[in-house]
């Protein structure tokens, strides 16, 4: 097998995949990727951490592409 | 000292549809000397110009002015997503507020009956093989479909299914049931883009755009503009009785984002700004829900008209399907909401649509709706809400001159 990369920066897959938090070290909010700022409190000292690996699936998006269709079924 | 009371004493919209023939300075320039003639002023007397528009050309306003009057005053190019054209408004209301200005005219227009799909998330980036990290999450493909999705119906049917969901006497039939109202209403507006009812069976079995909203679910891509002139109190009383009788007062204009919650790094949240804002503008306003003759409010999905009724506090916390059940918001229930036709069916042209909901309310308020007027309307609230988000809600009242 070739070498797996993770899609995004906050995606790992070695050893085991995971999806990586910054955390703020002041307030605690978690946010993915790179960050500038704490958008909860403004701090500007983060830290990583292994996001949970359960949860609950609130919604999901099936998506079928046919805008084109849409001048037609509304005439 | 306080600041002086706003009214709108001209409004005007283009028919929504498809103007092939015209481009965004056209259906502005149209739309503004409709308002100027709606208030009886002109433009020598406009003190600040907003244009709103998300997909159109750069400096509007100043497009706008070529064609309409170079005077000299300030303009405000906004844009704001799907509040642009609300912003825009509320821009001039602003000022007029602070006393630099005495009339003010806002404008807001959009180009999109050719558009496709809107925010299609990441920029598309070809596949060749090579996997290069790249932009701020260090992306090495498309994430669009692979790691959530930024296109609007995709996020529209997330939170919709996210609120039956956490509310389990909603259910999909009533996102069917918004559509048919929505699609309903529009045949008595000679201004919606389209004209047609539609049964629960034909919008259940349209073409799915993402579930559950099919393609008669999705707002209408449209052209079309809107303008309204703004004035201060004082302006107001020295102007013709008549003009002061139609006039219409801005009793609330708020403009909200997001604060922040834990789950919007996950999917955008589309209800604390509007919950937000609703809250600010009852007490600006001092009404209530109970108050409201009708509402315009941001049906960009059906998915989203379901949640809004709850975000605009119309009831208590997860009531909407029992709402919708009563009939209340038909336009002849307790609150009409999108007598219209709404955004699915009258049409959503980014830019105009804020200014258009107000369009809407103020005509019904000045009880000059035509067969589609709701009797007796005094109060009106619009709202909309941009992705990303940005949420404006206009309170409206009245004129109670004799």
């Amino acid at each position: 097998m070739g070498h797996r990369i993770g899609i995004v920066n906050y995606l790992e897959l070695e050893p085991k995949p995971v999806l990586r938090h910054e955390v703020c070290d002041a307030c605690g909010a978690r946010f993915w990727g790179r960050r500038n700022a704490c958008a909860c409190c403004g701090g500007e000292a983060f830290h990583v951490k292994d996001a949970p690996d359960t949860g609950v699936l609130r919604a999901v998006a099936f998506g079928f592409i046919a805008v084109a269709e849409q001048e037609e079924a509304l005439s | 000292m306080s600041a002086e009371t706003v009214w709108i004493v001209g409004i005007e919209m283009t028919p929504f549809g498809k103007h092939v023939d015209s481009d965004q300075v056209d259906l502005g320039t149209r739309a503004a000397k409709d308002a100027l003639c709606d208030a009886d002023l002109a433009m020598t007397d406009i003190q600040v110009l907003g244009a709103g528009t998300m997909f159109g050309p750069i400096n509007l306003g100043q497009r706008l002015q070529k064609q309409l009057g170079q005077t000299g005053i300030p303009v405000y190019n906004v844009q704001n997503a799907c509040a642009t054209g609300a912003s825009a408004l509320r821009t001039v209301y602003t000022t007029i507020r602070s006393g630099e200005a005495e009339v003010g005219l806002a404008v807001g227009v959009e180009k999109l009956s050719t558009a496709g799909m809107l925010g299609t998330g990441a920029p598309e980036r070809r596949d060749t093989g090579v996997f290069t990290p790249a932009g701020r999450d260090g992306a090495v493909m498309a994430t669009e479909g692979l790691l959530g999705t930024g296109t609007m119906p995709g996020i529209f049917a997330q939170v919709g299914m996210e609120y039956l969901g956490r509310h389990g006497r909603n259910l999909v039939e009533h996102f069917y049931k918004i559509a048919a109202k929505n699609h309903g209403h529009s045949v008595l507006n000679p201004l919606s883009h389209h004209r047609k009812p539609f049964s629960i069976e034909e919008i259940k079995n349209a073409t799915t755009i993402a579930y559950p909203n099919t393609v008669l679910m999705c707002s209408a891509n449209t052209d079309g503009a809107a303008a309204a002139v703004l004035v201060s109190e004082s302006r107001l009383r020295r102007l013709p009785l008549a003009t002061q009788r139609r006039a219409v007062k801005i009793s609330a204009s708020v403009l909200r984002t997001d604060p922040w919650t834990p789950e919007v790094g996950v999917l955008p949240d589309v209800n604390t700004c509007t919950r937000q804002a609703a809250a600010q503008a009852y007490e600006l306003a001092g009404v209530g829900p109970d108050d409201l003759g009708l509402i315009e409010l941001h049906d960009c999905f059906a998915t989203a008209e379901l949640l809004h009724y709850d975000n605009l506090g119309l009831f208590e916390p997860g009531g909407a399907g029992d709402f919708l059940d009563s009939g209340a918001p038909y336009r002849d229930g307790r609150i009409p909401v999108n007598v219209s036709g709404g955004l699915q069916s009258k049409g959503h042209p980014i830019g105009a649509t804020g200014i258009a909901n107000i369009y809407e309310v103020a005509t019904h308020l000045r009880g000059e709706a035509g067969e589609r007027q709701i009797a007796g309307a005094k109060v009106g609230l619009t709202h909309v809400l941009g992705l990303g988000s940005t949420c404006s809600v206009h309170i409206l009242e009245r004129a109670v001159t004799g």
